[in-house]
Parts: C-alpha cells; structure tokens; sequence
C-alpha cells in the first residue's frame, strides 16, 4: 500500500524506506516488550542530595525518587489496525506514546518496529526511521508553529528527510491539504487563521506528508467539540484506509475509542490492565478497573440506568504504587487473604471498614455504633475477628494511623493481589482475537507474559 | 408549580470589539424552579458560559447585559426600562427602578443566594492560602460568623463533600489536592452559604470519567439533601442525560431546543439537537460511521440571516434563510417542548412545506467562521 | 443514512467545491510588518523609534563621512583628488567665510580665540574649549555611541541567545554548566567586568565594545532560556522532533524565533544602556581618546569648564539623554507591541 499521494508524485522517494521486509496487512508491525519508563522526581543541580539532619545515618545522602511512569508494558499492533489505549489522566499512556517513538528513551524495554529494536540504532538511524512512525498532537494550538505558514509546516518533515525538490514539495503539500479536507488555497495560511478542528486537520497532513506506515495519535480529538470531532475521526478512518495507515489512538474518551479501534488497551497507573478486540472489551470486560471505567461514563440517553462513581479514592502516587496489582487499593472486588477464613459478606464488610478507616472518611459515636455501621450484617470471627478487633480498640484510643496500618498490613497487604503481579490470558466471548487480563480473579487461567 | 426560583427572559448579552459587537447571548428566555436540575449545553462558542455569568451579573469588559430581564425570588437582578428624552432621539434604555444595585447584588446575591462553580478548580483556588482557610473566610464573609464557629462550619462541609480526613486536610494548599478534591472544594463553598442556586459552568469538564461519576454522585446526593437547585452548563450530552431535568440547547447565543430531558432525547424536535446527538459516539454500542454536522459555528459577531444553524442544518429550506424562527412550544406530549424551527409548521406558518429544500453548500459553513476575517467577507 | 452520511462527510471537508479565485489575504498576527504595525498605534513608541532613527540615521552619515573618507585617501589616486575627512562639517557646517579656520573644526589645536563662542548661525550650539564647533561634534560623536550600542548588543546579544537557547534546549547537564557559567559572569558588577576586560587587554574602543558586549550575555542567556523552556515543551517543537528535523534546525527553526521577542526588547533597551555605560567608560577616560570626537569624552571635558559655559556640558549631555530614552521608549512599545498577553 504504497501509492503515494497521487500518480504524479508517487516515484521511487516516495514509495520505499529502505526496508527489507515490510510486514503484510494483519502481521506484527510494531512489538513493545517490557517497556518501562521511569522519571526522575526532582529536577535540578543538587536536589539528588537529601538532607537529613536528624535522621540515623549521614546528614546528606544520595537519594533519587523515581516516578514510575510506564512500567513493564507488553503490546503489538497489527499493521493496518488501530490499537486503542484508553486510561485516566496521569495514567501513563503519553508517555507511552512518546517512549514507543522513542522521543523519550525507554528506562527498560524494547521495541520492535517492522522487527528493528529500535534501542539499536544510532541517533541519525532513529532519525531517518521516523520518517516511518509519525505522531498527531492533543492540542490543536500549540501543535503547529505560530509563525510558520501551514504550507511550510506540512513541508517540514519532508525536508528534514531530504523527499522531493521545493516545488514538488509544494505540490505534495498542496494535495495533503485537500486530501485532509482542507483547501489547498490555504497553503499561505498562518495556523492562527484555522478553527481547532481544521487544524488538526494540517497536523494530519504534516503527519502524511513522508509517507509513514505507523501514526501515534494522542488524544487527537480531545480538544475538539463533538461534532467537529466527529468530522476528524471520520477523516481519519478515511485516511487510514486510503493510505493503509497503522494508528495507536490514544484516548482518555471510551466512546471515541469504542468507535475508532479495532482493539483495545485499558491502562491504570503505568501498567496494561486488560488488552481485548473492542467488541469484546466492551462487551465481556474481564478486570474491575475496565468494569468501573464503563460504568462510570455519562451515556447520552436518559433512559440508560447509569450505575456511575463506582470507585472510591484517588490513584495513588506512581512514585511509591502498590505492589502486585495496581488497582488493588481501589478495587471493589480484591481477593481475601487465604489465611483467614471469611465468609464473602464478612470479607466486603472487613475491605470497606479498612478503607474507611485508612482514608478517615467517617466519624462514629462508640464502639456499638461503629459496629452496627460496618459489620451489621457480618462480622468477622477467629483470627480475622480479632485484628478487627484491636482495630476497633485503636480507633476508640482515636488512633487512626494505627487501626489502618494494622488493618492494612493483615488483610490488604496478605491478599494475592498484593503478592504477585497478575497477568491472565481468560476466553474471548466475542470475536477470536486473544484477551488479556491483569487480575488475579482469573487466577485459574493462563498465565501470559 | 409555584412560582420559578430564576427568570430570564430575552436575555442579551454582548461585547463590543474593535471588529464589532458579538452578540454572544441573543435574546434567550428560560426558568428555574426550585430544586431543579437545569441545563445549558451547547457547542464552544454557543454562548452558555456568558449566559451563566450573565445572570450574576459577571459579565465583563467589554462586554455588557444590553437588554432582557432577570428576576429572582421576586426581585429583579437585572431589568431595563425605556426613557423618553427631550427631544426626538429614540428613547433611552435605563436600569429600571427595582433593579439591586451593583452592591446589593455582591452582598445579598452573589455567594448567598447564587454561587457558582467554574470549570478549573485551580484558578478559582488561591494558591497562597490554605483550602480550609479560604474556605473559612468564604463562610465567615457571606454568613457573618464568627471565626471559630466558621472553621467547624468549614471542616464540616469538607467532611460533606466527602473529602477524606477533612480536619488534617484542611491546612493543605490546593496544590496538594487532586483535581476532583478540588471540584469538591468549590461545591463545599458553593454549598456552605446553602444558596437557593448554583450555577456550575462545566465543573466535571476537566476531570477523568471514574472521578466525574464520583462528583455526579455528589450532586445528586447533595441536591437531595439540601434541595438547591443548578443551573449545569456544559457541552457533554451524556452528563446532561445523567443529570439534569430539564435541558436548554444553545447554539449561537439563542436557545434552540428546550425540553424536559426525556423528550429532548428520545423526542427530538430541531435538527440542531438531532445532528448533535448523532455525531457523538456512543460507549454503549458500536457505531458504523459517525454523522458529524457539517461546517464550523460561525462567528457570533456576524451570524447567518434567518435560522442561525441554516448554513449547517440537513433540513433547511430557502425559507431557512429568510425567517428567523423564535423558540415556541411544539411539543404534544405532557410537558412543555419548545424548538426554533420552521419545519413546525403548524406552529410557525412561514411556508417551510412548500419552499424548496436549499442546497447546502457546505463549503460555505465550512468557510464562514473560518476565521473573522474570512467570515466578514461573506 | 450511511450515504447521506457520507456525503456530509465529504461536503464538510469542503476541498473540491472551494474555488475561490483569489485567497483573500488575510493579516498575519506574527511577523515584523504586523509588530510595526501594532507599534503605530502607540505615539510614544512611534516617537522612540524616530530618535532611533534619526540617531541611526546621522550615526551612519558621519560614519562614512569620517572612516570611508579615510580609508579612500591612504590611496594615492583618491589622495590626489582631495578627499577630506569631515568633509561635511566642513562644507555645511562651518561657514568659509566667517571661519577661515573652519575646515579643521573638529581637530585640535585650533587656537583660543574662538573659545567658549556663543550660539551664531555658523556655530548654533556654540564652540567648546577648544574653538570648535559642538554641534559638529555631536554629529560625529553620535557614530561612536551607535556603533558602541549596537555592536555590543550584537555581541550579548548573538552570544546570550546561543548560550541560552543551547542550555533551555538540552537541560540537563549542558544547561546547569552553562547557566552557571554564565551566572558566575552575571556575579561581577557590571562596570568592573568591563574595566578589568580592557585592562587586560587594552583600552581601545573595540575592546571596550567586546567587554559591553560580553557582559550583557548573560543577561541575554537567563532571558531567553526562560522563554526556550516553556517553548521546548510546545507540541510543535516535538511536532518537529517526532517528524525526524534535525536538532540544530528545531532550535533555529522553531526555538528560537518563538523565544525571540522579549529578546528583541530587551536588545532595544540593552543599546541605550552600553551607549549609557560606554559613555560613562569614556568619561573616565577610558575608551575613545581624543581627538575623534565622543559624547561621554565632551562630557568629560566639559566638567572642568562648567562655571564658564554651562552649555558645554548640557548639549552632549542632552545628546546622551535622548538618545538612551528613544531607545528606552521605543523598547518599551515593542514589548507592548509583541506581548501576547496584551492582545484580544
């Protein structure tokens, strides 16, 4: 799928990027294994350097805290197909996008494009291969220069690449511009003349402009209204089709993602919680995170039962995330330690005391009303009831930080989720692609990489 | 139904560039009644947030309340009445008699009886200053309390809103707060004067959708308890359906659409909503292709003749461009249903049947809006 | 619907109907000719850069006036002919006929009868100590305070926007050596900067430009690295990364001229104050030395004859004063003029 923009310009320059074996439409094109990114907490000359002045070893130590940003994700993409990476803000999926182009270098990890680890190459090889992998931008704004016109802007990578002469230059970025739906009379345009929407449209063409196989798009459309947006996914889809154009589609909207991809990856804190074709993902969702995502999203029809604001708390810092499972600190379904013997009512009332009292969330009139309020219907006996128990003592001495380090460390921190990372392959409903879950709830399954 | 908490009437607000008057709200009417859900939802450039900030009287430089009347719990917030001068000129538009004061709307209005919220917590948060201390001063100001009574009054509010240790968490900065505690921080304040409205201009826009559920929740579960009710600005179709009950669609500073939420999705009566609600994607099936609405808004400063959405509208007809409709009741189910569109037309009786079906030159909606100065040449 | 769908697609990307015959021109918001044309709207600006004008104007005059003439006559052909430094003075200024004299005006001795003369139509500002005519000097002094102005900035200028632009870019450790760097130069008074630069390496004019210039670095550097880091993180900058550009051309590129406007500025006010500093050198005697005529050296001059005509000192003192406020003022408009914040 190599025709270029049109008969004219499609010669030789166009057409090949010097690689060997390009992968066929439905074979890997870009494999990411154990990708992990990690930034440095502080910035600046000295602020490694802790001080400490009472504390037990030397006044001023080394010390570097990491934000663990992406941590030991694992995915591939299909050339021709469009991989969804869907997640909260903070989650991780930017930097994502950006380390797989390697703008950022990956702290751990490989990727493979079209079977190069693209760790191996030189800095001018890795800029010679991005003339293969092209990225489109959240902010309609600032994603094109101010002071350049739209037609040098679409040019530029072109350029940078050595493509064509300046006038056939011209004309390629002319016809981008009408194939993005644009006029191409538009070519001496300052960005500053273009709605949000028709800009978007010239970072499309700028991304079109050398020809790539592989377009990361992060949060394209966000900035967009919705029927402005929909004209941009529409063109889109268009394109990709057109061009055979591989897109990884970076979103924190599910209903865009729903509607642009073919499969799907839910991430939480810097990790894959569940990867799955789209039908499937949506329709068979296998991980609480993804469950609690779908519920929560507003559906425009007043008639639908809204189950929403299904999570409680925030998500932890990723300077210090949980061990295990990432989501188990907020899960509504994590597993109860075998070391205890509760009955399931028992095992939801001790998990909803002891985020209670970990977040302070409520205040109580005596040890029999804290009782009626939290284990009315069960109440945890033997080993189990008697940490309760103490917990309940601290919390009457008004010990908080006590009650919940100890319940914490007895139940949360003793439960499977917190000892091991979970990595399941379970069956696909619908569809036969595979599906990926990170939950111990499917602990009978496979265990995949 | 006793008499409406909120009325505005043929509001209009404008703001007077160096490239002309915007007429960013143009003549729109709706009502509040208590203990109401009320939405205002439309695209950016719609005119929803000036309509909200309008009715506090927020509206500023350049631009200005130019006419219409807004009346609330009897008294009027804003109200004009025309003065015959000496002479021949035309006659003078002057604040009427019975409207507050600049003063009396910052002291009786503002914070006590209406309070609002903004989109970014941040920005309505001094930086400088604790949560708990602001919010004191917040309470302590609209309430006349006392200092110490105001903090127990603050903490408890937090503890409302549901923030998580709200006695340690009240010395914190906002920085240290994340963006949904901060959207609670503002509902406590909105709330702790225990105003007979809020106004709430986007408040879950910039939030992730698991924390937007979670403040939805809030507001539900706080309008019950202290039965305000809100005017909820905001362009997400799905949060309108979630929450409100009745809904206003705007669409180049005129209400277009005005129904109860029901009726207004599942008995669609202006192309504009139609268009609106196809071109969204859905979480809960899988759609083919998405149907956007063709062109851009054009710009408020020099809006289409006639029906302002005829240079985008799928059903528009030459009487389209010649006829301005007013938004009036077309609906025949129970509650009242009002659109502004000829198609009614056993209501508006302006020829839309037997006028020709325009072709919609796109093009045209697509360059118009382009940007002001391409759009003043049209 | 999947037709009518997309044939709505298709019209709203609106490419094969537009066929306007001409674009119509739209006004570019970035760009020096839509800057000068936000600077017209301010009188003050507009007056600023007239005194920059003019300055510049007269500077430029008398400078091919004195060197070009010069330089053509160590050759004997233009020799013969008769080419003559201050030529101009010479012909406008100086009267033949009042001033047999006058065609060595501006160089020393002339001899005291013409000491301290007053306000005439051959001398309308006076003469000075020395019988000569001081508007003439100050005309010719003018290309010493411009070529001092505007070569030092050039010098802080082109240096601090490297530096600055290099160490935003990069970060990391090419920024803390360079920005240290260029604190520790930031650290010694301004003056003493200078001073010690031409006393180490001779107290001639250029060496007092090179040490203006090279002490206004880092002032330049702090400045635009400030603006780099903010514009680093713009999406076109990684826009352009991501699309393979070279480094060197983003930071030249894209960098740099979206970082350039308060450096523009503060390059405007940076003229007036080396003019103002190597005024002040001069005056100290350092610098320029007689007889090539100087601002800051008539000034220094003046001060011992301050009681005989005060007017010897206020004219140079005068010429100083304007010249550093038009470049002050017009700084100021153009920061106003290229200041997004200000605009609607």
């Amino acid at each position: 799928m190599t025709e270029a923009v049109d008969a004219e310009t499609a010669d030789e320059e166009l057409a090949t990027n010097g690689h060997p074996e390009d992968p066929d439409f439905g074979e890997t094109l870009l494999s990411v294994d154990g990708l992990t990114k990690y930034f440095q907490n502080e910035s600046g000359f000295l602020s490694w350097l802790k001080i400490r002045p009472d504390g037990d070893g030397a006044p001023i130590e080394a010390d570097r805290d990491w934000v663990k940003a992406v941590d030991d994700v694992n995915f591939e993409i299909k050339k021709g197909e469009t991989l969804g990476l869907v997640g909260e803000s903070g989650c991780g999926k930017s930097t994502l996008a950006r380390t797989v182009l390697h703008l950022l270098d990956p702290t751990d990890g490989e990727i493979y494009y079209k079977g190069r680890n693209l760790e191996s190459l030189s800095s001018e090889e890795l800029r010679r291969e991005r003339r293969d992998m092209q990225m489109i931008f959240q902010d309609p704004q600032s994603s094109l220069d101010p002071r350049m016109k739209v037609g040098p802007i679409v040019e530029e990578p072109m350029k940078a690449h050595g493509m064509l002469d300046d006038e056939r230059r011209e004309d390629r970025a002319r016809e981008l511009l009408e194939k993005v739906g644009l006029d191409p009379q538009h070519y001496n345009r300052y960005p500053h003349a273009f709605s949000g929407g028709q800009r978007q449209r010239v970072n499309l063409a700028r991304a079109l402009s050398v020809n790539p196989d592989f377009i990361v798009c992060d949060e394209p459309t966000s900035a967009l209204d919705a029927s402005i947006q929909a004209q941009v996914l529409n063109t889109m889809s268009r394109l990709q089709e057109e061009f055979g154009l591989t897109y990884l589609f970076i979103s924190h909207d599910l209903s865009v993602i729903r509607h642009i991809s073919d499969r799907v990856a839910v991430m939480y804190l810097g990790q894959l919680v569940e990867l799955a074709e789209t039908e499937e993902l949506y329709e068979n969702s296998q991980h609480p995170y993804t469950k609690a995502l779908l519920g929560s999203i507003p559906v425009p029809d007043p008639r639908a039962s809204g189950s929403r604001g299904q999570l409680e708390g925030d998500v932890p810092s990723p300077i210090d995330p949980p061990s295990g499972c990432r989501f188990r600190t907020r899960c509504p379904e994590l597993i109860a330690p075998e070391n205890y013997d509760l009955t399931e009512a028992e095992w939801h009332n001790v998990r909803a005391f002891m985020r209670s009292v970990d977040r302070h969330d409520f205040d109580f009139d005596g040890e029999a009303d804290l009782r009626r309020e939290f284990f009315g219907n069960a109440e945890p006996t033997g080993e189990g009831g008697r940490i309760v128990d103490r917990a309940i003592d601290h919390l009457l001495d008004d010990e908080w930080e006590d009650a919940a380090e100890l319940l914490l460390e007895s139940f949360a921190e003793q439960s499977i989720c917190a000892l091991e990372k979970p990595a399941y392959e379970v069956d696909a409903e619908n569809g036969d692609g595979r599906h990926y879950a990170g939950c111990h709830l499917h602990q009978d399954r496979d265990v995949v990489h | 139904m006793s008499e409406p908490l909120l009325e505005v009437e043929d509001l209009r607000t404008q703001f007077f560039t160096e490239d002309g008057v915007v007429r960013a709200v143009d003549g729109i009417s709706f009502t509040v009644n208590e203990g109401e859900i009320v939405g205002l939802v439309g695209e950016s450039g719609a005119g929803k947030s000036v309509a909200a900030s309008s009715i506090m009287r927020l509206v500023e430089q350049p631009g200005e309340i130019v006419g219409g009347e807004i009346r609330f719990k009897g008294e009027t917030i804003f109200g004009l009445e025309d003065v015959e001068r000496d002479g021949d000129g035309p006659p003078e538009k002057v604040p009427r008699d019975d409207m507050l004061s600049n003063a009396e709307v910052r002291e009786r209005i503002r914070g006590r009886e209406i309070a609002i919220i903004f989109q970014d917590p941040m920005e309505s948060l001094n930086p400088v200053f604790t949560v708990g201390g602001q919010l004191r001063e917040f309470i302590e100001i609209n309430r006349d309390l006392p200092e110490n009574e105001a903090r127990d009054l603050a903490v408890h509010m937090l503890r409302e809103v549901g923030i998580p240790e709200a006695e340690e968490r009240y010395d914190d900065y906002p920085h240290q707060f994340s963006g949904g505690m901060r959207q609670r921080v503002l509902i406590a304040m909105a709330l702790a004067c225990e105003p007979s409205l809020i106004i709430a201009d986007e408040p879950t826009t910039a939030l992730d959708v698991t924390v937007e559920g979670q403040i939805l929740d809030l507001v539900d579960d706080l309008q019950g308890k202290y039965d305000t009710s809100f005017i909820w600005v905001t362009h997400d179709m799905g949060v309108v359906a979630e929450i409100c009950d009745r809904v206003n669609v705007m669409y180049l500073g005129e209400i277009v659409e005005q129904a109860d939420v029901d009726s207004l999705f599942h008995d669609t009566q202006h192309p504009y909503t139609k268009a609106l609600l196809n071109s969204i994607p859905r979480p809960d099936q899988s759609v083919g292709e998405l149907n956007p609405i063709a062109g851009v808004m054009p710009e408020a400063i020099n809006p289409p003749s006639g029906c302002r959405f005829h240079t985008r509208c799928p059903e528009a007809r030459e009487v389209c461009t010649r006829t301005h409709p007013g938004c009036r009741e077309v609906g025949d189910g129970d509650g009242p249903h009002r659109a502004a569109c000829l198609k009614h037309e056993g209501v508006f009786n302006a020829g839309y049947v037997e006028s020709e079906s325009i072709e919609n030159k796109t093009t045209g909606g697509f360059d118009v809006g382009l940007t002001e100065e391409g759009e003043a040449d049209d | 619907m999947a037709t009518q769908s997309e044939s709505d697609d298709f019209l709203s990307e609106g490419s094969s109907s537009a066929q306007e015959a001409e674009e119509p021109e739209i006004e570019a918001r970035v760009g020096w000719r839509y800057t000068l044309s936000q600077v017209k709207r301010d009188a003050t600006a507009m007056a600023g850069l007239f005194v920059v004008g003019l300055m510049t104007l007269m500077a430029t005059f008398s400078f091919v006036d004195a060197e070009l003439f010069a330089f053509l006559a160590q050759f004997e052909t233009f020799a013969s002919v008769g080419v003559e430094k201050y030529w101009f003075a010479k012909h406008f200024w100086v009267s033949p006929i009042a001033e047999p004299q006058g065609s060595i005006q501006l160089l020393p001795p002339v001899g005291m009868e013409n000491q301290f003369g007053a306000g005439t139509w051959a001398h309308p500002l006076g003469t000075d100590d020395r019988g000569r005519d001081i508007l003439v000097r100050l005309v010719y002094g003018s290309r010493i305070a411009i070529e001092v102005g505007y070569i030092s900035t050039a010098i802080g200028l082109v240096g601090g926007v490297l530096v600055g632009a290099i160490a935003g870019y990069y970060g990391g450790w090419t920024d803390d050596v360079l920005m240290r760097a260029a604190e520790t130069l930031y650290a010694i008074p301004f003056l003493v900067l200078v001073l010690a630069f031409m006393a180490a390496f001779g107290r001639s004019l250029m060496f007092a430009m090179i040490g203006v210039g090279v002490a206004s670095i880092p002032t330049f550097a702090r400045l635009i690295r400030s603006r780099v880091v903010s514009v680093r993180e713009e999406d076109y900058v990684e826009a352009a990364e991501a699309a393979g550009v070279r480094d060197r051309n983003i930071i030249l590129r894209h960098v740099i001229p979206n970082s350039f406007a308060p450096v523009l500025v503060q390059g405007t006010l940076q003229v007036g104050y080396s003019i103002l500093i190597v005024a002040g050198l001069s005056f100290l005697g350092f610098g320029v030395q007689p007889p090539t005529p100087s601002w800051g050296q008539m000034l220094s001059t003046s001060k011992d004859y301050m009681l005989q005509n005060v007017w010897f000192s206020i004219w140079p003192g005068l010429a100083i004063l304007i010249t550093v406020v038009g470049f002050n003022v017009f700084g100021d408009g153009l920061r106003d003029a290229l200041d997004p914040r200000l605009k609607n």
